[in-house]
C-alpha cells in the first residue's frame, strides 16, 4: 500500500486523540471519584441509583417522621406518669382520710389538697408540645379540657408515615384516657367532696373510682410504651437498611481507585509511548538525506 | 532524413518534457497538505518515429496528459460513509445536551427535588399547625416548579438551537451547490478541449463531500464532464450549471420546514424525505428525539399537578376553606362546572386537517376520571346511512341502467366491493363488450375509484356535499356510463385514541356535528365548520401541552401558606394531617402510564432512556468515524501525496534534464565541428 503524507500525519494525530481521550476520561472518574458521571455511562445503574437515591430520601424523611413521634409520645409519657403519680396522691389522701382517726377538719384540708391535684390534673390533660395540645386529637389549638373537666377535643388519632405503607398513631385523644367509663375528674370531684362534706362511705367509694381511674391511664401508657418500642425497632431497622442502600449505590457509582489508577497509569504509558514513536516516524522523511 | 538537427530537436523535446515533469512534481510537493488534492502525474510517451534506412527513427518524448490520481467508487463509498457520519454526528451532539438536561448524576435533578417535595409534605403532616413546615413546603414546590421550568426551556432552547442549525444547514447547501454549479462550467470548458481539469476536479470532489456532510446525494457524471447532484429521494440539487436552492420556511410551530423549489418556482416540502447528513440529524432532533423527551417531561408535569390538585382540593386549608388548588391550573381556558378547577384541557385542530370542522375548549365533565393524558379523536371514513344509500348506474348510450341500494352502516370498503358485485351481477355493462368494471374504495382521500379495463379511471368524492351526481363517463360503451348517487354524505367514523399510552378508547364511532364527545372525564364538541370533518381529520385533546413549562404554584398557595389543605375534615381542626399524609402518598401511587408507574419510576426510566440513547448515538457515531478514517485513508493511499515518492520522482527528472542538455552540448560541439569543416 502507498504511504502518503498526509495520510500518514492523520493516522498519528487520530491515534494519538484516541489515546489522549482515554486518558483523560480516567483522569475525570479519579476526580469525580465515581464510575457513572452522566445516564449514558451506565443507563441501568443510574435508573437503578436514581431509585436508591429516592429511597434514601424516603428512609431520611421516616427517620425524621420517627423522631416527631417520639417526640409527641414521650411528652405524652410524661404528662401520664404525672397522671398516675397524681391519682396515687390522691388515693393516698383518700386511703389515709378513709381511717378512724381523721377528724372532719383534717378532711377539710384534705379537700383543699384534692381541689389542688383536680387543678394539676387538668393542666396535666391540657400538656403542650411546642404549640400543640397533645389529648386534644385533631384540636390541637385548642385546650381539650375546661376546668371543669369538660372535654373539647375530638377522637381523631394523629397518624405519622413510619414506612410506605404503614402508618403509626402517635396521640392519645384526652377523652379516652382521662374520660370514658373511668372519668379521673368526676373521681377527683367526688373525693373532694365527700371529703368536704366529711362523707366516710363516699370517700372510701372514691378511693376505688380513683384506682379505676389509674387503672385506665395505666392502660394508656403500656399502650404508648408499646409504640415508643415499635419506633425504637423501625429506627433500628431503618439505620441497617440505609447501610445497605448506600452500599449499592456505591457499588453501581463508585469508582475502584486502585483498578482507576491503574488503568491511568497504563493509559499515560501507551500516550507516552505513541508520542516517542510519532516523533521518530514524523522526522524521517527523504528529504533529510537530500542535499 | 537521420541528422543532428533532428537529434537536437529531440534533445529539445526531452528538456522541455522533463521540465513537465519537475513542475508536476513541485505541485505535488506543494500541495502535500491540501485537503482533498489527488496526485497529479505526467504521463510521457514517444512522438511519432519516421522511417529511414537502416528502420524507423524515434523523434523524441513528449507529454501525453496529465493525469490525477482518483478511485471514483471510492469517493462514493466516502460520500455515503460521510452522510451517515454527519447526521449521527448531529444526533449525538443533540443528545449530549439533552443527557446534560437530565444529569441526576449531581444530585440537583428533578428525582432529587421531587423527593424533597414529598419529604416536605410529611413534614406538614408531622406538625399540620406549624407555620414553618408550611413555608418550607412551598419553597420546595417552588423549587420543583423552577426545575420542571428550567429543564422545558433548556429542551425548547435546544430545539430551537437545532432549528437554526437546520436554516444554517440549509445556507451551506445552496452555497455549496451553487460553487459545484459553478465548477461544472469551469470543467467543461476546459475539458472541451481534451484537457483534464485536474485542480477543478479535485476541488468539485471536495465540495461534494463537504455537501454530503449536510445531506444524503446521489450524484452523476454527464458525457459534458457536469456532475449532476440529487438529493436523497430524487429532488435534483445540482443539474449542469444550474443549482435549485433549499429554503427553510417557517411553520405554525415557529420552526422551519424544508422546501425544494423547481425551476417554476414552486416548493415542496423535502423534511421527510432527507435521509442521512447532519441536515437530517437536526430535523430529527428538533423533530422527534428533543420533542420525545419534552412531551415525557410534560407528560409527568401534567401528572403531578393534576394528581395533587385532586388530592389538595378534597382537602380542607388551615382557615377551613376547600376546593383549593396547590399548582396553578394548567391551562387558563375558564370551565363552567364548578369543580373542575385545576383540571383543563387544551385542544386543538390538527394543521393537516382538510374538512373545516372546529372544536371547542373542552370541558372536564368527571374530574375522577381524568389522568392528564393526550388524546386525539381521528376521523376515518364515512358510514352509509339510511336515506343516502342508493346509487344510480347509467350507460349513456342508454342501453341498461340500474339502481344500486347499499346496506345501511357499511364502510366505504364494503360499500366498494358491494357496489362491484352487484354491478356485475346486474349486466350493466353487457352493452360494453368484455369490458369489466372495478370499483375501489380509497380511505386516504374518502372517494370511489372506479376503472373500466379499458384504462379509463372515474373518481367520485364522495365528500363534496353538492356532489348528488358522482359520475359520468363520457365516452361509449367501454366508458360510456354514469353512476349518480344520493349518499354524498354518510355519517363519518372516528376513534378516540390516548395517545400517551397508545390505547383506542373507542373505534367507529359515529359523528353528529355539534353533539358531546366524552371520554376519560373529558368533554368536548366537534361542529361542522365551514365543512364536515375528512377522512384523517385529527382534533387533539392535550393535558400535557407545555404543562413542564407553565407549571407554577396557584395564587391562593403563593398568597397564603395557610391555604394548604393539610385537614381532610372543616374548619377548627389544625392537628388534622389526613389529606397532608394523603398527598404524601402520591409518592408511591402507581399514577403513570396507565396506573403502572410512580412519578419516581416514570421519571428514572425517562432518564434511563436519555442514557441509552446517548450511549447507542455515541458509539455509532464512534463506529462510523472508524469507517470514515479508514475510507479516508484509502483515499490517502491512492490519492495522496507521498513526499519520498516525489523527491525521488524529482531526481530522476533532474537527471533526465541533465542528460538531454548533455545531448544538446554535444550537438552542438558536433555542429560546430561540422561549420568549421565547411569554413
Amino acid at each position: 500500500m502507498r504511504v502518503t503524507d498526509l495520510g500518514r500525519f492523520s493516522t498519528i494525530a487520530n491515534n494519538l486523540s484516541q489515546v489522549t481521550e482515554k486518558m483523560l476520561e480516567s483522569q475525570d472518574n479519579i476526580s469525580s471519584g465515581k464510575q457513572v458521571n452522566k445516564p449514558s455511562d451506565n443507563p441501568v445503574g443510574m435508573t437503578q441509583v436514581l431509585s436508591y437515591r429516592s429511597d434514601l430520601a424516603s428512609l431520611s424523611q421516616y427517620v425524621r417522621n420517627l423522631d416527631q413521634g417520639k417526640a409527641f409520645l414521650s411528652v405524652t409519657e410524661s404528662a401520664l406518669n404525672d397522671m398516675e403519680n397524681l391519682l396515687v396522691n390522691a388515693k393516698e389522701i383518700a386511703i389515709s382520710q378513709a381511717s378512724g382517726t381523721a377528724t372532719p377538719s383534717s378532711r377539710q384540708t384534705a379537700a383543699a389538697q384534692v381541689e389542688n391535684l383536680y387543678d394539676q390534673a387538668v393542666a396535666t390533660a391540657n400538656r403542650k408540645l411546642g404549640d400543640r395540645y397533645i389529648f386534644a386529637g385533631f384540636k390541637t389549638a385548642t385546650a381539650p379540657f375546661s376546668s371543669t373537666g369538660a372535654y373539647n377535643g375530638d377522637s381523631n388519632s394523629i397518624d405519622i408515615q413510619i414506612d410506605e405503607t404503614s402508618r403509626l398513631a402517635i396521640n392519645l385523644a384526652g377523652d379516652a384516657v382521662f374520660k370514658g367509663s373511668n372519668d379521673l375528674f368526676t373521681a377527683l370531684d367526688g373525693l373532694r367532696q365527700s371529703l368536704a362534706t366529711n362523707d366516710s362511705a363516699g370517700i372510701q367509694n372514691a378511693m376505688d373510682t380513683i384506682q379505676a381511674a389509674h387503672d385506665q391511664v395505666l392502660a394508656n401508657h403500656t399502650d404508648i410504651g408499646a409504640r415508643m418500642n415499635r419506633i425504637q425497632l423501625a429506627q433500628d431497622n431503618f439505620s441497617k437498611t440505609e447501610v445497605d442502600i448506600k452500599s449499592l449505590v456505591s457499588n453501581i457509582e463508585d469508582l475502584d481507585m486502585t483498578k482507576a489508577i491503574t488503568e491511568l497509569t497504563s493509559r499515560q504509558t501507551a500516550y507516552q509511548a505513541s508520542l516517542m514513536a510519532s516523533s521518530k516516524i514524523m522526522q524521517m522523511s527523504l528529504v533529510n538525506f537530500l542535499s | 532524413m537521420p541528422g543532428l538537427i533532428e537529434a537536437l530537436n529531440s534533445a529539445k523535446l526531452a528538456l522541455s518534457t522533463q521540465q513537465i515533469g519537475i513542475q508536476v512534481t513541485g505541485h505535488n510537493i506543494a500541495n502535500v497538505n491540501t485537503d482533498g488534492y489527488s496526485r497529479q502525474e505526467s504521463e510521457m510517451k514517444t512522438t511519432r518515429p519516421y522511417s529511414a534506412e537502416p528502420g524507423q527513427i524515434g523523434t523524441g518524448v513528449t507529454v501525453s496528459q496529465i493525469s490525477r490520481q482518483f478511485d471514483r467508487f471510492l469517493q462514493k463509498q466516502i460520500t455515503d460513509v460521510t452522510s451517515n457520519f454527519s447526521e449521527l454526528d448531529a444526533r449525538n451532539q443533540a443528545l449530549k445536551q439533552v443527557e446534560s438536561t437530565f444529569n441526576e448524576s449531581s444530585g440537583n435533578g428533578i428525582n432529587n427535588i421531587l423527593s424533597e417535595f414529598w419529604n416536605s409534605w410529611q413534614d406538614v403532616a408531622n406538625n399540620p399547625q406549624g407555620a414553618s413546615e408550611r413555608v418550607a413546603l412551598r419553597a420546595k414546590a417552588q423549587d420543583l416548579v423552577d426545575t420542571f421550568n428550567r429543564l422545558s426551556s433548556d429542551l425548547t432552547q435546544q430545539r430551537t438551537n437545532a432549528d437554526r442549525n437546520v436554516v444554517g444547514a440549509v445556507g451551506e447547501i445552496n452555497l455549496l451547490t451553487s460553487q459545484i454549479a459553478e465548477l461544472n462550467s469551469k470543467i467543461a470548458q476546459v475539458e472541451v478541449g481534451d484537457q483534464n481539469a485536474n485542480d477543478y476536479r479535485d476541488q468539485r470532489e471536495r465540495l461534494i463531500q463537504d455537501l454530503s456532510k449536510k445531506i444524503d446525494i446521489n450524484y452523476f457524471e454527464g458525457d459534458n464532464h457536469m456532475v449532476a447532484i440529487f438529493a436523497g429521494q430524487g429532488k435534483s440539487l445540482v443539474e449542469g450549471t444550474l443549482n435549485f436552492n433549499l429554503s427553510g420556511d417557517m411553520n405554525t410551530l415557529g420552526y422551519h420546514d424544508v422546501m425544494w423549489e423547481n425551476t417554476a418556482g414552486t416548493k415542496a416540502d423535502v423534511g421527510t424525505e432527507i435521509q442521512s447528513g447532519s441536515l437530517k440529524g437536526f430535523l430529527d432532533a428538533r423533530d422527534t428525539l428533543i420533542p420525545k423527551y419534552l412531551n415525557d417531561l410534560n407528560e409527568l408535569a401534567a401528572s403531578i399537578v393534576i394528581e395533587v390538585n385532586r388530592q389538595h382540593e378534597a382537602g380542607y386549608s388551615l382557615d377551613g376553606t376547600t376546593g383549593n388548588t396547590f399548582f396553578a391550573p394548567l391551562t387558563s381556558i375558564s370551565t363552567t362546572t364548578a369543580n373542575t378547577t385545576g383540571l383543563t384541557t387544551f385542544t386543538e385542530v390538527d394543521s393537516g386537517n382538510v374538512g373545516g370542522a372546529t372544536i371547542n375548549t373542552g370541558t372536564v365533565a368527571d374530574r375522577t376520571l381524568v389522568n392528564g393524558d393526550d388524546y386525539e379523536i381521528r376521523f376515518k371514513s364515512f358510514l352509509v346511512d339510511a336515506g343516502n344509500n342508493t346509487l344510480n348506474v347509467t350507460t349513456t348510450n342508454g342501453t341498461a341502467s340500474v339502481t344500486l341500494t347499499a346496506s345501511v352502516g357499511q364502510t366505504g370498503a364494503a360499500l366498494a366491493a358491494d357496489v362491484q358485485a352487484r354491478l356485475n351481477a346486474s349486466g350493466v355493462l353487457t352493452g360494453a363488450g368484455a369490458d369489466t368494471m372495478t370499483v375501489s374504495y380509497i380511505p386516504a382521500t374518502d372517494t370511489f375509484s372506479i376503472s373500466i379495463n379499458n384504462g379509463k379511471t372515474v373518481t367520485i368524492n364522495t365528500a363534496a356535499s353538492t356532489a348528488n351526481t358522482l359520475l359520468g363517463f363520457t365516452a361509449d360503451p367501454a366508458a360510456a356510463s354514469s353512476i349518480t348517487s344520493d349518499s354524498a354524505s354518510g355519517n363519518r367514523l372516528y376513534d378516540i385514541v390516548n395517545t400517551t399510552t397508545g390505547t383506542t378508547l373507542s373505534s367507529n364511532a359515529s359523528y353528529t356535528s355539534g353533539s358531546t364527545i366524552t371520554f376519560d372525564g373529558v368533554s368536548v364538541i366537534i361542529s361542522d365548520g365551514s365543512s364536515a370533518p375528512e377522512n384523517g381529520d385529527i382534533f387533539g385533546i392535550k393535558f400535557t401541552r407545555q404543562a413542564a413549562e407553565n407549571m407554577s404554584l396557584s395564587s391562593d398557595v403563593q398568597g397564603s401558606v395557610n391555604k394548604i389543605a393539610a385537614a381532610q375534615t372543616s374548619a377548627g381542626v389544625p392537628g388534622d394531617n389526613t389529606n397532608a399524609l394523603s398527598i404524601a402518598a402520591l409518592q408511591n401511587s402507581l399514577t403513570m402510564e396507565g396506573n403502572q408507574a410512580t412519578f419516581d419510576t416514570y421519571y428514572n426510566t425517562v432518564v434511563g432512556s436519555v442514557g441509552v440513547d446517548a450511549q447507542g448515538a455515541q458509539r455509532n457515531t464512534d463506529l462510523q468515524q472508524l469507517l470514515v478514517n479508514q475510507l479516508q485513508g484509502r483515499r490517502d493511499s491512492v490519492s495522496g501525496v507521498s513526499l519520498d515518492e516525489e523527491l525521488t520522482n524529482l531526481i530522476k527528472f533532474q537527471h533526465a534534464f541533465q542528460a538531454a542538455a548533455k545531448v544538446v552540448t554535444v550537438i552542438d560541439e558536433l555542429l560546430d565541428t561540422v561549420i568549421k569543416l565547411t569554413g
